[in-house]
C-alpha cells in the first residue's frame, strides 16, 4: 500500500479526526434538513396566511435552523463557543451602527407585515405615490404605478408615513367636481347627473349616488356628482361617467363655463388720441 | 338545421349546420351564433327594456352582422361542434329587488310576494360538455348589500312590483320568477325595503307556460336578524307543476339558514 494513502487513512480513522466528521455530518445533515423542514413549510402556510408572510416565515426559520447547525456543529469541532457568542456580541453592536437603516428597515417590515395594513395586489397611496403592491419584502415594499413605474418605498418610511390603502374595502366613491354657470338652473342639473349615474351600471344603486354642493366659485357654482361603484371598476367608471355627464348636461342645456371674469368699465369708453 | 316553433322556451340543443347561422331573441338580448369549419362564432346585443317579452328561437338567419353587436370567436381544433347547447341560469351574484312600494307586513301576518329577476344565457357545447360563454339577456347595474359600506356584498340592482296574486304575473322569458313568503312573527309591523335574493343559489325551474321559475324563499322575523330564520324551499314552486331546467351556481344544503336573514332582508 502507497505510504500517502496509508497516512491518509489512518487520519481518517483517527479519534481526532472523528470529532471534525461528526460535526461535518451534522452541518450538513442540519443544513439539509432546514432547506426540506423550511420549504414544506412554505407550501403549508401558502393556503393559510398571506402571501408575504408565507415568504418570510420559512426564511427567517431557515436561516435560525442554519444559524443553530452550525452552532452544534462548531462545538462539536471543539470550538469555544462562548468566545464566539462573546466575539459576535461585539460584532454585532458593530455592525448594528453600521447598518441602523437596514435594521431599521427590518424591524419595520416585521411591524408591517404583522399589522398587515395591506397586502399584494393591493392599490396604496403614500405620499404623491400611487401604485399596485407587488411585493413586501424585510426592507421595503415595491409598488407598480399605473403608468408602469417601479417604486421602492423602504419599510421604515412606509411605517412612519400615512397610507391610504385604495382597495381595502370592496367599493368606493368617485368624486366628480365640476362647475355650472351661475345662469343654469341647479335642479335640472342635479337631475341630469343623478339620471347619468343610473344609467351607468357600474354605478351602485345603493349607495345611491348624490350631487353635492360645493361652493359659489367666483366663475360658476362648484357641484359635485358622488357615486359609488365596485373596486376594480373605479378607473372604468372615472373615464365613462365624466364623459357622460359633460354629454348628458350639454344635451340638457346646462353650461359648464370656463373661468371668465366680467369687468365693468365706468367713464369714457373712446379711445384716447395718441 | 333545426326549426324550433315559436315558443318561450329558447333553451335546449340545436343544431348547426356548415356556414350556418342560428339567431335567437330572449327579452331584451339577440344573439346569433354562426357554425364555420373550424370554429363558432356568437354575436350579442342587449337592448334597454329589461321587461322586454320578445322570444325568437333558433331561427334561421342570415346577412351581414347588424350595428351594436359584439362578436367573440370560439376556434376548435378540428371541426366544430355541430350541435350548440342552450342553458337558462340566473345571476352570478344576489339580486338586490327593491319593491316600487315599501311593503309592511303586520305582525302576525305572513306575505307571499312573487318577483322577477333577469336570466342569463350560458351558451355550451356537449360531448364533451364544454361552456363556451354567458350572456346576461339584461345587464343589471350593481348595488351594495349591507348594514355599511365596509361589509356587505356586491350583487345587482332590481326593482319590482312584488306581485302578491300569480295572475297578475307576465311569462317574460328573460326573467325567473321567485316566490318569497315572510312571516312576521314579532310584535311590530316588518317594513320591507329592500330583499337580497341569493340567485347563485336557486335552481331554476319551468312551468308548461314556459315561464321560469325558482325555488321559493321562506322567510321568519322574530324582531332581530339574530332570531329570524331564512330558508330556501325543496323543489320548484308551490304554485304550479314545474320541471328543473338547470341547477344552481352553487349548491346548497338545504334546511334552515341561521344567522342569514340579515343576508336576504337589509
Amino acid at each position: 500500500m502507497n505510504p500517502w494513502w496509508s497516512d491518509i487513512t489512518t487520519w481518517v480513522l483517527a479519534d481526532e479526526t472523528a470529532a471534525l466528521w461528526r460535526g461535518l455530518l451534522v452541518f450538513v445533515v442540519g443544513v439539509a434538513s432546514a432547506m426540506l423542514a423550511t420549504t414544506l413549510l412554505g407550501r403549508l402556510l401558502a393556503e393559510r396566511v398571506s402571501p408575504q408572510r408565507a415568504a418570510l416565515i420559512p426564511r427567517i426559520s431557515r436561516s435560525l435552523l442554519i444559524a443553530a447547525t452550525l452552532l452544534i456543529s462548531l462545538d462539536l469541532w471543539g470550538v469555544d463557543l462562548s468566545l464566539l457568542l462573546g466575539t459576535a456580541g461585539i460584532v454585532t453592536i458593530a455592525v448594528g451602527f453600521a447598518s441602523k437603516t437596514a435594521a431599521s428597515n427590518i424591524i419595520s417590515g416585521i411591524f408591517l407585515i404583522g399589522e398587515s395594513p395591506f397586502k399584494i395586489g393591493d392599490v396604496i397611496r403614500v405620499g404623491q405615490t400611487t401604485g399596485e403592491i407587488v411585493s413586501i419584502d424585510l426592507l421595503s415594499v415595491r409598488l407598480r404605478t399605473f403608468d408602469n413605474i417601479m417604486v421602492r418605498l423602504p419599510n421604515e418610511q412606509l411605517l412612519q408615513s400615512e397610507i391610504s390603502t385604495l382597495t381595502h374595502f370592496p367599493i368606493r366613491r368617485l368624486d366628480l367636481p365640476l362647475a355650472i354657470s351661475y345662469e343654469a338652473d341647479l335642479t335640472i342639473a342635479r337631475r341630469v347627473l343623478e339620471a347619468v349615474a343610473a344609467s351607468n351600471p357600474l354605478c351602485l344603486r345603493q349607495p345611491a349616488a348624490a350631487v353635492h354642493f360645493l361652493e359659489f366659485g367666483p366663475s360658476a357654482v362648484r357641484i359635485q356628482l358622488s357615486a359609488w361603484c365596485a373596486a376594480p371598476h373605479f378607473l372604468s367608471l372615472k373615464l365613462t361617467l365624466a364623459e357622460q355627464m359633460l354629454s348628458a348636461l350639454t344635451e340638457a342645456g346646462v353650461p359648464t363655463p370656463y373661468p371668465r371674469q366680467v369687468v365693468h368699465l365706468e367713464g369714457p369708453t373712446s379711445a384716447p388720441e395718441l | 338545421m333545426q326549426r324550433a316553433p315559436r315558443t318561450n322556451i329558447w333553451w335546449g340543443e340545436f343544431d348547426l349546420a356548415d356556414d350556418g347561422r342560428l339567431d335567437w331573441v330572449v327579452g331584451p338580448l339577440a344573439f346569433y351564433v354562426e357554425r364555420r369549419v373550424g370554429e363558432l362564432i356568437v354575436h350579442h346585443c342587449q337592448g334597454d327594456e329589461p321587461l322586454d317579452e320578445s322570444c325568437t328561437v333558433a331561427q334561421p338567419g342570415f346577412g351581414p352582422v347588424a350595428d351594436g353587436f359584439s362578436a367573440i370567436r370560439f376556434p376548435f381544433q378540428r371541426r366544430a361542434p355541430t350541435t350548440l347547447r342552450l342553458v337558462p341560469a340566473l345571476a352570478d351574484r344576489p339580486v338586490v329587488v327593491l319593491p316600487r312600494i315599501p311593503v309592511a307586513i303586520a305582525s302576525g301576518e305572513s306575505l307571499k310576494l312573487h318577483m322577477s329577476t333577469p336570466v342569463w344565457v350560458r351558451l355550451e357545447v356537449p360531448e364533451p360538455t364544454r361552456e363556451l360563454m354567458e350572456i346576461p339577456t339584461f345587464r343589471p347595474s350593481d348595488t351594495w348589500f349591507g348594514a355599511n359600506t365596509m361589509v356587505g356584498q356586491l350583487g345587482y340592482a332590481s326593482s319590482t312590483k312584488a306581485r302578491v296574486s300569480v295572475a297578475d304575473l307576465k311569462v317574460r322569458p328573460s326573467r325567473a320568477i321567485t316566490a318569497v313568503t315572510i312571516n312576521n312573527l314579532s310584535s311590530r309591523t316588518f317594513v320591507l325595503e329592500r330583499l337580497s335574493l341569493p340567485a347563485p343559489r336557486l335552481d331554476l325551474y319551468v312551468a308548461e307556460s314556459g315561464q321560469l321559475w325558482t325555488q321559493s324563499v321562506w322567510a321568519e322575523w322574530r324582531g332581530t336578524s339574530h332570531d329570524s330564520r331564512v330558508r330556501i324551499e325543496r323543489g320548484g314552486p308551490e304554485e304550479l307543476p314545474a320541471q328543473r331546467a338547470s341547477r344552481a351556481r352553487t349548491p346548497t344544503d338545504r334546511g334552515v339558514f341561521t344567522k342569514a336573514f340579515n343576508l336576504l332582508i337589509g
